[in-house]
């Protein structure tokens, strides 16, 4: 296949602007301000608006020098104009609901021949999982998930990609081939949660782009497709973070030895070309190292079970105070890894009355014939039941709801 | 809502504990200016920090969780006590009952206890029977979502209009507090041209209360208006932060919001847009919501020829029931008249586009039924007829709660507990 010779990186990087006053969003007029201040200040970047957040979007870069220069000039100058404003910058995927987390999305460049750039996208998709735990940030309310990724736009990145039908078939969201930049297409991994500091968008941007890399110079894949077994370890990504446990084949791997084993080396030799310098990867090896993402870090600050607007409040007050989540990585004593879980639990959280079952393959990132093994199973069980629903659909009911 | 702080003093008393002094600043998930009363008092709270987060100073924000937030009120605020209903008559009153600075509308009967704020386009916050919790709270209606909460749509576009932002207003004769076998109560107010009112009924011996839009557009530089009147319900138990409600329609199926997720867990998918748009609200004319831990219900009655769709939020994170009215060109002069009757009951059951429900206080107990047509009832074998209480809604009182209750024919039965 066609390797990557020049590597470049794009971020878009989502960034909650929240107010001083109410440490909740500081509102559309106000964040509009604040973009219209930076496409001011920053003219060579793209800051935008992307549903109540502001993006930082780097365009194109062709070495590692800069990108830090891009996205640290641009979070700062954001940072000082949302100041004025009464504003602090919160890049985290948390939010006071369990929906819609910020994201840091990564374009991975640059190919040039789509069927080419459909076979690296297949090569990717076993180290998603991986992807989502080490960039984490968003822990739902209930502490229950390190990561909304579950469901939410990692969907686009975790799936199969065929040129077989290129006319007919859609895009899958993940790989905006031709579509952002001139010349530049690239491959977008759309699972990453918002980074807290500039240097750790760049790690995990360059972490990405350095695996496409060396995925694009290997002869062979590393994994053998599976995409159930990505499904599952994409559920134990998003409960567990960097303490999950994934299947690979017959084995188990943690994240943090998917990572440490595979993805890092892939990713430094892939990225010489993009000029990084020496350890570009130190943030990311420590997070390896003491199994932690940034998702741990904010459990740590807001607890789970804290009131969701006094938790927001808090975030709110520390980031504008100034934070250090890599100085408290460093800091902690490595973690056990977790067992790996089943998709069982979301299942049934999946379900309840009259719940048509395409509701549940939305829900969980697990191929169709699984999930309707997995309904069967549970009906001989006792614990849901299936019927036809009106037009001839199937809806399941879970039965304890039922009682 | 809660509130918002800026610390004025920090006192480290242990390691991470400190006491607060604090500056009201700003109210959290509200539409609503904070109340002027509230704005720049101060309070002390204490509140231990994570050892990993910077200590607090002064100028720093702080947001008061929901306890907090009612101690706050407690030390700043007088709260006005709720009228008590003496028997056989209704009441309301007009006062801040929740202690949010503003006067709410207080109307209470033997069996039924509502409020309603005219703040925030007029805002029906809390209704249950006496002595129950309730399945409206105000605090969470004015949500983050600044969605609107009952009045007239308009077309924002064009009129720049938000709903959420208009204040109603008590009526200059409306007195303090009143007492009678029947009462009616109106908030108003003059939105883009059009006088619109919300006019609440209660009457002594009914656990309904009538909750009517009414809009007109008699200005004197009147023009056709065209319209679109919606009622809009965020239901959420009171206190509660977790979804805890059950919609159930007319053709008795449930719609389950998670217990254990702020969003419902299939809210989200589009899907069920179609599929609760499809709930057939033409011949039924109602639709109930039911708290999970206590099976408290409210019961909303309709004109189905009124109401031509309803509809609820596949993304907010609450509940979120809309009766939506058809487009309406009000021409200069014209009316227009939306009722509704919402009554709380303490259990029910809803079969085949009827439902029936009941409400007791001290030894008597009401049976609400709810459907397109009047239909006998039979009550401990015995056939009864009920008296018309609201659009789609009929009830009979009794001096015992009864054993069995099933309409004549086919429907569903109810066996009210201690019969």
């Amino acid at each position: 296949m066609q390797q990557i010779e020049n590597v470049t990186i794009g971020i878009d990087w989502e960034i909650l602007v929240n107010s001083q006053n109410t440490g909740l969003s500081a509102g559309k007029e106000r964040i509009l301000q604040i973009i219209s201040e930076a496409k001011r200040k920053l003219p060579d970047l793209e800051v935008g608006e992307d549903i109540d957040l502001l993006e930082v979007r780097l365009g194109m870069t062709s070495d590692f020098a800069e990108l830090w220069e891009k996205s640290h000039r641009a979070f700062e100058t954001c940072s000082k104009l949302a100041a004025r404003k009464k504003a602090t910058l919160v890049p985290l995927g948390y939010r006071e609901a369990d929906y819609n987390p910020a994201g840091g999305h990564v374009h991975a460049g640059s190919m040039q021949n789509y069927i080419d750039t459909a076979e690296l996208h297949n090569r990717l998709l076993p180290f998603v999982p991986a992807l989502i735990s080490i960039a984490s940030s968003s822990p739902s309310l209930d502490g229950r998930t390190r990561s909304q990724r579950i469901k939410m736009n990692a969907h686009h990145c975790s799936n199969p990609m065929t040129p077989m039908d290129p006319e007919r078939s859609l895009h899958l969201w993940g790989t905006d081939v031709c579509v952002k930049y001139p010349y530049k297409p690239t491959l977008e991994l759309r699972a990453a949660d918002s980074q807290p500091i500039p240097a750790m968008v760049c790690e995990i941007a360059a972490l990405y782009a350095g695996l496409a890399s060396g995925l694009s110079r290997r002869d062979k894949p590393v994994f053998k497709s599976d995409v159930l077994q990505y499904g599952l370890n994409r559920i134990n990504a998003a409960r567990n973070g960097m303490r999950a446990t994934f299947r690979m084949g017959d084995s188990e791997i943690t994240a943090s030895e998917i990572i440490a084993e595979y993805i890092l080396p892939i990713a430094v030799d892939g990225l010489n070309d993009y000029g990084a310098p020496d350890g570009p990867f130190a943030i990311a090896e420590t997070m390896v190292r003491n199994r932690i993402s940034i998702a741990d870090w904010v459990e740590t600050l807001v607890p789970s079970g804290t009131d969701p607007f006094r938790a927001v409040g808090e975030l709110t007050r520390i980031f504008s105070v100034g934070v250090d989540p890599v100085g408290w990585i460093a800091r902690q004593k490595p973690r056990q890894a977790a067992p790996f879980i089943g998709p069982e639990d979301d299942f049934l959280e999946a379900v309840a009355i009259d719940t048509p079952i395409h509701h549940v393959y939305e829900a969980l990132p697990l191929p169709r014939s699984y999930i309707e093994s997995m309904a069967e199973d549970f009906e001989k069980a006792g614990k849901i039941r299936r019927r036809k629903g009106k037009r001839n659909e199937f809806r399941l009911d879970r039965t304890d709801l039922l009682q | 809502m809660q509130l918002a702080a800026k610390i004025i003093n920090a006192k480290k008393i242990s390691n991470n504990r400190f006491e607060l002094n604090l500056r009201i600043e700003d109210t959290v998930e509200d539409t609503t200016k904070i109340s002027r009363s509230v704005k720049n008092r101060e309070i002390s709270i204490v509140r231990d920090f994570s050892s990993e987060a910077p200590e607090p100073s002064t100028g720093q924000l702080i947001v008061l969780d929901v306890a907090e937030t009612a101690k706050a009120r407690a030390a700043i605020m007088s709260v006005t006590e709720e009228p008590l209903p003496k028997k056989g008559e209704a009441v309301s009153a007009v006062g801040d009952f929740n202690s949010d600075g503003y006067d709410e509308l207080h109307m209470a009967n033997e069996t039924t206890a509502m409020q309603l704020s005219p703040k925030r386009g007029g805002m029906l916050t809390h209704i249950a029977a006496r002595g129950c919790e309730g399945l409206i709270d105000g605090r969470t209606m004015c949500g983050v979502g600044a969605k609107l909460p009952c009045g007239i749509y308009f077309d924002s576009a064009k009129s720049g209009f938000d709903i959420a932002k208009a204040d109603f207003h008590f009526s200059r004769s409306n007195p303090t507090i009143s007492r009678g076998a029947e009462l009616q109560t109106a908030v108003s107010a003059k939105i883009s041209g059009l006088s619109t009112k919300i006019i609440l009924g209660l009457k002594a011996d009914c656990p309904a209360v009538n909750f009517d839009l009414r809009i007109s557009n008699n200005g004197k530089k009147a023009k056709s208006k065209k319209i679109h009147p919606i009622i809009n319900f965020r239901l959420m138990p009171v206190g509660q932060h977790n979804s805890q409600v059950v919609l159930a329609s007319p053709p008795g199926e449930e719609l389950r919001y998670a217990k254990r997720d702020e969003i419902p867990v299939w809210a989200w998918h589009e899907t069920w847009y179609f599929y609760v748009g499809d709930i057939r609200t033409d011949n039924s004319g109602f639709i109930i919501a039911r708290r999970e831990d206590t099976g408290e219900a409210l019961l909303i009655s309709f004109d189905p020829k009124q109401i031509i769709r309803l509809w609820h939020d596949q993304e907010g994170p609450l509940p979120q029931l809309v009766l939506f009215s058809d487009i309406k060109n009000l021409r200069k002069g014209a009316d227009f008249s939306l009722e509704t009757a919402l009554c709380p009951l303490e259990n029910f059951a809803v079969a085949d586009g009827y439902a029936i429900g009941y409400i007791r206080s001290g030894n008597s107990c009401h049976i609400i039924t709810a459907g397109p047509k009047p239909r006998k009832l039979v009550i401990d074998g015995e056939e009864i007829m009920l008296s018309k209480i609201g659009p789609t809604l009929y009830q009979v009182k009794l001096d015992k709660t009864p054993g069995r209750v099933e309409f004549a024919g086919n429907g569903p039965v109810l066996r009210p507990v201690g019969g």
